[in-house]
């Protein structure tokens, strides 16, 4: 046991002493701990609470003025002015009265306002009328309950998901009534979350782990929890303990997990009325902080209270403890053997008694040492004698010494005889010897003595009755003891043992007596036995002798014996094999075996290799038996030499070995040669056949089996010619067979069944030179026959279309010599003989400046290895004069990949490229002339204006006061002098449109058709309605564009088509349609319509085809038509026939590629 | 002490080993569509042990344009089967002997959506158009443009597989499909999209139901309340934990990519929890007011009432108990 740690004094002082303190500073500040603990709990869940129900009054005070809000703003006058005259107007005005009531209040939403949208809703379909979010417009919230309820009085809908901005929304709808009180619209609005989402999450963010967000009654967030780092407005589910309370409509706070799971204390707070959840949190963790640093100090002083008790208890123990350690280093010592040792110890008392204790055990161990070395000294005497007498002798003198006692005698007792034989004493004189044993023979004392086995003791001799007491006290022996000496049920004798000491024979000295009588019984039978098997062993070495055979005998692998023939097997070994180990004597391969053999019960004879002294082998064989040599167990082996006949045997087997293994490698290598040979034949792509001379087949690979018509199995052995009789013709066998007698080999090419076989046959030769058989060898051509017919059909074909195509082809090798080319090469070449060009490279056949030029280019292209793009090169032709050619080249492979060559085309394209050049500067000069045509249109415009007022006022002036002054000629002339200057006016201004169109044009941009037809509608709007016509619109798209020109577009073209109507209700038509990359517009109607041969001259500047009094203006809309069309890279054209109406087209390009 | 409450546990162990071992009713369920996360609310009770709770392994049939997820409910090779509303009426209506349990989506998933660069954003717009239609969404359009005022013949339709490469080189400008599907994958690839909602134009139909026969209803009301209340406490699941049960879909279609699920599994979860109405429930009204709709369609000719088409007992048992 380990003298330190809790078990020891000192540790359990420690222990207790520890534990109490522990368990005392526990039982004050646990109390205190748990007390802290639940007020502050208190006092954060009613401070989360009071926050709650704080920023419960501000959302529900924040709810009713935003109601409160819509209602003012559903019944101010002009609202409900618009939306009454919009609800008796026309359908086509509805929306713009609608959007102008919108228009009166759309400052009070927006991103910072309490509407987010405002919207004006029909109260009869529930559809979108107007909105300041222009795409809700046309849309239908008949299902809605803000709608349903908002046509009665103000109402708030529950938060709910929008599908369309995928986040939480919060509808609400207010009547708009009429001066009567009646429902017109419904005034609704999206609330703006910003507001609410700010009161929400007001103080409580300012702590670490506070949270506070709003759930809707499904549980779904409507303003996003902080530590969910995912957008989860309307998107996570949040089912917590307090947020199933809280949607089933109560308020309170708790101490339970938050939505990660980890402890909170939360305040949930319902808002009635709303569907709205508060949930307000922070985390237990964060929340106990001071108490949690209360708990951390009362650790602090639990250990320093600890360490405290510690020493104290230390101190204490050590003075009890030093004591009890002597103690236990004195007993260490005894363990040690050193008996002497003792302790003194006077307090405290209870040490001291336990000190007494000890040294009295010590002495008592003392005394015990000495008797067993007593004993040890006689074991030794009885161990090592084989002397009976001997023995007795020296036993009974150790007696006298090392016991002390003071005289002794070994006595036999022969029951058989009664009689007792004292063979050996000592201390005792020749009287009282003789004395004793006449007086033992008379009685039965003795005998008794030795045959219950218990000794017989008399501590004083002054009980013994008769003579033997007067002579042991002559003698001065005063005690007498006889120790019986018995194995079993044999006894051999007592020892008598007498002392000058009365009461010398203490029980302990009775049983150390005791203890020496039996060793020495064990000794006697020792030595009997041994004597016993001297005898045996002498009679079995005479025996081992006599025999003819070799025998050895082993005690545990060791040789206790052998017979002369032994030293004759080993020949010659010098020395005694006795006491060696058997296993020296045997071949080290076969000591396994020996060894296993020895250590069974086996009897079956085995043959070993044994080793001689001299280092040859000889083969033995054993036969080996356990024996029992007087209860030992000895093996006896006889062994025989079969060297000589086992030598014999061994060169037999050899001989006979060596001859199946001659045959069997043979056989292999027939086999081997055999299958080489086979596999070799179905190897080859021909079909091969071996024919005797009578035509029998004696080989064939599979080939030639498949070829033949038979199956693999039972070709052998058939006849060829029989079997090619139906195939091949009377004349062909005959040829075959002469190769028998001419040795000559035969060839032909046959046609079988869709198959072109080549087939050989060739005369195979014996040693001798004569024909011994005939091999048949037939190749299937037909794929190379079928490939070479290919090859040249598409050889032709190539030649063909290279001849055909009118660029020209040509192609060199590497060496950039011609290889070959088309007809058109040849042509431009201007030579007679095309083989002439074959073989030779440019600076043969180009000019000279040219060849440098013609090479490096396919020196590059073969190098990259890869095609070169098409290009147009400026070249020098063979003339001298200038030529341009679009060429392309690409490298030329082998098989391998290598590259081999190069090949080009080319063409001339000179007239191509002047045509261009030519065009080019036409345009460029069109441009420019255009320009300054413009420019000067423009300028002429603009500054002819003032002198035109001028002329125009001063027209005017002298109408006012001349008219009626002058004659009625004169009158008529200022009337046609005011008339013109007003055209001109007119004209000049037209002008000045029209020159704008290029010189004031606007960036384009994305432009919504939709939109600009609507407006231009709209402009119209008093023209349609005095022409009573009927505009259909269909789907318009967006472009990118000059929206105001294309607006003039709109408008010019409508207006025409309002303008030139005939007698039939007016009816105008606006589309567009998507072509390739571009947009196709066209506005139709069913007017007057326009003769053919007028198509072009209606876009002309001040081209007019009516009467100016039949159809006013100036006529130059279609013409400014034309020019913004055409600036937009687009279009225009019409289609009429007169008295059925015109459809005018224009094209826009796609994305405004146009400028 | 110690080994007297080891042998009592080893005791109750061993006990509760020895209790008879209920086997699981086998349940398919056939879905409308290919393994996509919108299910996720199904794999979620199929992982998570939410049917074996309730006595059941279910296994699924996937669906696709082509199948009619009415038939193998009808035939019996499926106990449930996932389908629109609308189909389960037109079902109905040709006498087939099915009903709807639970409405999965309280709105149709069914949008018009097109290109943003075409400014198709009213049904107006649609006039002149080729648009795509499927079987599950043709009916939509029907009455979208019904309502509207439209004639048949002023836009023409096009059928083709819900896919990004038809949706680009079909030859449709205008589609008709799932918010919650194709059109989630064209945005998750950078399209820009303009989108007309049905529910915008008075046209307020259910999405996708949970629908079996009127047999298993009136046999064995308890696999349908089983299988009923494990789905949506899976759907609830999805509320719950969006990423766990987006991963189980995985679990069916290891080639389907996990970003895209999520975000289908988050587009669909709001049409299931809208907010306004119990997960799962169904109102006569509604139905009616879509029988009326596809009977002006055409697609109804009977006289069908919204009673015939739904049977609200499971769900009503739910919501008593607080649930979902």
């Amino acid at each position: 046991m380990k003298q330190g740690g809790l078990n020891s004094i000192r540790g359990q002082g420690a222990l207790y002493f520890g534990l109490f303190t522990v368990v005392l500073i526990f039982l004050v500040s646990i109390p205190i701990f748990l007390y802290g603990q639940d007020l502050i709990q208190n006092t954060v869940a009613s401070d989360l609470l009071a926050v709650s129900l704080e920023k419960k009054e501000q959302i529900m005070a924040w709810f009713d003025e935003s109601i409160s809000d819509l209602e003012n703003l559903a019944s101010i006058y002009s609202v409900v002015i618009f939306v009454e005259r919009a609800n008796v107007s026309a359908p086509e005005e509805q929306n713009g009265l609608y959007q102008q009531a919108i228009d009166q209040i759309s400052g009070w939403a927006g991103e910072d306002r309490f509407f987010s949208t405002l919207f004006l809703i029909d109260a009869e379909t529930g559809q979108i009328m107007a909105s300041t979010q222009a795409e809700d417009v046309g849309k239908f919230r008949e299902d809605q309950s803000f709608f349903q309820e908002g046509l009665t009085g103000a109402y708030i809908q529950a938060p709910a998901y929008s599908m369309e901005t995928g986040t939480a929304q919060i509808l609400a709808g207010a009547p708009v009534r009429d001066s009567s009180g009646q429902t017109i619209a419904v005034l609704a609005a999206q609330l703006n979350l910003a507001r609410i989402t700010e009161i929400t999450q007001r103080h409580i963010f300012s702590r670490e782990t506070g949270d506070a967000f709003l759930l809707n009654q499904a549980n779904l967030p409507i303003t996003q929890p902080r530590f969910i780092a995912s957008d989860a407005v309307m998107q996570r589910g949040i089912f917590t303990e307090a947020a199933n309370l809280c949607v089933s409509g109560h308020t309170g706070s708790t101490l339970a997990d938050d939505y990660r799971g980890v402890p909170s204390i939360i305040s949930y707070t319902w808002l009635p009325g709303y569907g709205i959840c508060l949930i307000n949190k922070i985390d237990q963790y964060e929340a106990y902080q001071p108490i949690i640093k209360y708990g951390m100090l009362m650790a602090v002083l639990t250990v320093i209270a600890l360490g405290v008790g510690l020493l104290i208890s230390t101190v204490f123990t050590r003075r009890v403890a030093l004591p009890i350690t002597r103690l236990a280093a004195a007993a260490e010592k005894i363990g040690d053997g050193d008996l002497n040792t003792r302790v003194i110890v006077e307090k405290p008392y209870e040490v001291a008694v336990t000190a007494g204790a000890f040294n009295q055990m010590a002495a008592a161990l003392q005394q015990r040492m000495d008797d067993l070395s007593a004993m040890f000294g006689i074991v030794e005497v009885l161990s090592g004698e084989l002397d009976e007498r001997h023995l007795l002798n020296h036993l009974i003198h150790r007696l006298k010494q090392i016991v002390g006692v003071d005289a002794v005698l070994w006595s036999v007792y022969d029951p058989k005889k009664k009689d007792l034989t004292i063979t050996v004493h000592t201390g005792i004189s020749e009287e009282v010897l003789r004395r004793v044993k006449a007086a033992m023979s008379d009685e039965s004392r003795s005998g008794a003595t030795l045959l219950n086995g218990k000794p017989q003791v008399l501590n004083t001799v002054d009980s013994i009755q008769g003579g033997l007491k007067d002579i042991f006290q002559k003698e001065g022996i005063r005690s007498i003891a006889a120790i019986p000496v018995i194995t079993g049920a044999h006894v051999w004798g007592a020892l008598r043992i007498g002392s000058y000491q009365k009461d010398y024979f203490t029980q302990e000295r009775v049983d150390l007596m005791m203890a020496v009588g039996r060793h020495l019984a064990l000794a006697l039978e020792r030595i009997s036995l041994y004597k016993t098997s001297q005898e045996n062993e002498e009679r079995f070495k005479r025996l081992s002798q006599a025999t003819f055979e070799t025998v050895v005998i082993t005690d545990a692998g060791v040789i206790v014996d052998h017979n002369e023939q032994f030293r004759t097997l080993l020949k010659g070994y010098k020395g005694s094999p006795i006491g060696k180990k058997i296993i020296n004597f045997v071949h080290p391969d076969d000591r396994p075996l020996v060894i296993e053999k020895m250590n069974s019960d086996d009897e079956q004879p085995y043959e070993i290799r044994g080793l001689r002294s001299d280092g040859s082998v000889f083969i033995a064989e054993i036969k080996g038996r356990l024996i029992d040599f007087g209860g030992r167990k000895l093996r006896m082996a006889a062994v025989r030499d079969i060297t000589d006949w086992k030598h014999k045997e061994d060169e037999l087997r050899q001989a006979r070995n060596g001859l199946e293994l001659e045959i069997n490698e043979r056989t292999k290598e027939l086999r081997r040669k055999e299958a080489i040979l086979k596999s070799l034949l179905n190897t080859m792509s021909e079909s091969a056949v071996l024919v005797g001379l009578d035509g029998t087949i004696q080989g064939a690979n599979d080939l030639a089996a498949k070829r033949l018509g038979v199956s693999n199995d039972d070709i052998l052995g058939k006849n060829l010619f029989k079997v090619l009789n139906s195939d091949v013709t009377k004349d062909r066998l005959r040829k075959i067979r002469s190769i028998i007698r001419t040795g000559v080999s035969v060839r032909f090419v046959e046609e079988h069944e869709g198959h072109i076989v080549d087939h050989q046959f060739s005369p195979v030769l014996g040693a001798d030179g004569k024909v011994e058989a005939i091999a048949m060898f037939g190749m299937d051509i037909t794929d190379a026959k079928q490939a070479e017919r290919e090859l040249y059909s598409s050889r032709q074909m190539l030649r063909l279309v290279l001849d055909a195509i009118p660029q020209r082809v040509f192609w060199k090798d590497r060496q950039l010599n011609y290889l070959g080319f088309n007809q058109a090469f040849v042509k431009a070449m201007k030579i007679q003989n095309p083989d002439e060009l074959i073989g030779k490279d440019d600076a043969q056949l180009v000019h000279w400046m040219n060849t440098e030029y013609f090479q490096q280019d396919d020196r590059e292209v073969m190098e990259s290895g890869q095609q070169r793009p098409v290009r147009e090169e400026h070249l020098i032709a063979d003339d001298g004069s200038s030529i341009w050619q679009r060429s392309s080249k690409a490298p030329l492979f082998d098989q391998d990949g290598n590259v081999i060559g190069v090949l080009g085309t080319n063409e001339d394209i000179t007239g191509k490229k002047l045509a261009e050049e030519q065009l080019k500067q036409t345009m460029e000069d069109l441009a420019q002339s255009n320009a300054e045509l413009e420019q000067f249109a423009y300028v002429a415009s603009h500054d002819l204006q003032e002198p035109l007022r001028m002329v125009t006022s001063y027209l005017q002036l002298i109408e006012r006061r001349y008219k009626n002054k002058l004659d009625d000629e004169a009158d008529e002339f200022i009337g046609f002098a005011v008339d013109g200057a007003m055209r001109m006016k007119g004209l000049i201004n037209d002008l000045l449109i029209y020159s704008r169109v290029s010189t004031r044009g606007k960036e384009f941009e994305p432009t919504d058709i939709r939109k600009v037809v609507k407006r231009v509608l709209h402009d119209l709007s008093l023209q349609i309605e005095e022409t009573n016509a009927l505009i259909e619109v269909e789907r318009l798209p967006k472009v990118i564009a000059d929206e105001t020109q294309l607006g003039q577009v709109f408008q010019n073209l409508i207006s025409n088509a309002l303008k030139f109507h005939g007698d039939a209700p007016v009816e105008v038509h606006i589309g567009a349609r998507r072509e390739k990359h571009e947009w196709i517009f066209w506005v139709r109607d069913n007017g007057i319509g326009i003769e053919p041969q007028y198509f072009e001259r209606i876009f002309v500047i001040f081209q007019r085809l009516h009467a100016r009094g039949d159809y006013p203006g100036t006529g130059i809309g279609l013409a400014i038509v034309k020019k913004i069309i055409e600036r937009h890279g687009g279009r225009i054209w019409l289609e009429s026939q007169p008295g059925y109406g015109s459809t005018f087209y224009f094209s826009l390009p796609e994305r405004g590629t146009a400028k | 002490m110690k080994v007297r409450f080891f042998s009592l546990a080893v005791i109750l162990l061993v006990l509760s080993a020895c209790q008879p071992v209920q086997p699981l009713t086998q349940v398919t369920l056939q879905l409308n569509r290919a393994h996509n996360s919108g299910y996720g609310g199904f794999y979620a009770a199929d992982q998570e042990g939410l049917y074996a709770r309730q006595g059941l392994a279910v296994s699924f049939l996937t669906g696709s344009a082509d199948v009619d997820p009415i038939l193998p409910v009808v035939n019996g090779e499926a106990q449930f089967g996932i389908a629109p509303a609308e189909a389960v009426i037109a079902a109905r209506s040709q006498g087939l002997p099915v009903k709807a349990v639970v409405v999965l989506h309280q709105h149709s998933p069914v949008v018009f959506f097109s290109l943003n660069e075409y400014g198709i954003d009213h049904p107006e717009d649609l006039t002149g158009q080729t648009i795509r239609v499927s079987s599950s969404t043709v009916s939509m359009l029907h009455a979208v443009l019904s309502h509207m005022g439209f004639e048949p013949d002023s836009y023409s339709e096009l059928v083709l597989p819900a896919s990004v490469d038809a949706f680009l080189h079909g030859g449709a400008v205008v589609w008709t499909a799932y918010s919650t599907d194709l059109s989630v994958e064209l945005e998750f690839l950078g399209y820009d999209l303009n989108y007309i909602y049905p529910d915008d134009y008075g046209v307020h139909f259910y999405g996708d139901v949970i629908f079996t026969t009127e047999e298993i209803i009136e046999n064995q009301p308890d696999l349908v309340e089983g299988f009923v209340r494990a789905s949506l406490a899976g759907y609830r699941r999805a509320l719950q934990d969006l990423e766990t049960v987006g991963s189980y879909t995985i679990e069916y279609d290891p080639e389907l990519d996990l970003d895209l699920q999520l975000l289908i599994l988050q587009s669909s979860l709001p049409l299931i929890n809208t907010g306004t109405v119990p997960v799962g429930s169904m109102q006569a009204e509604h139905w009616q007011a879509m029988i009326d709709i596809l009977r002006d369609d055409g697609v109804v000719e009977t006289s069908l009432q919204a009673e015939d088409v739904f049977d609200n007992q499971f769900i009503e048992a739910l919501t008593a108990e607080g649930q979902p």
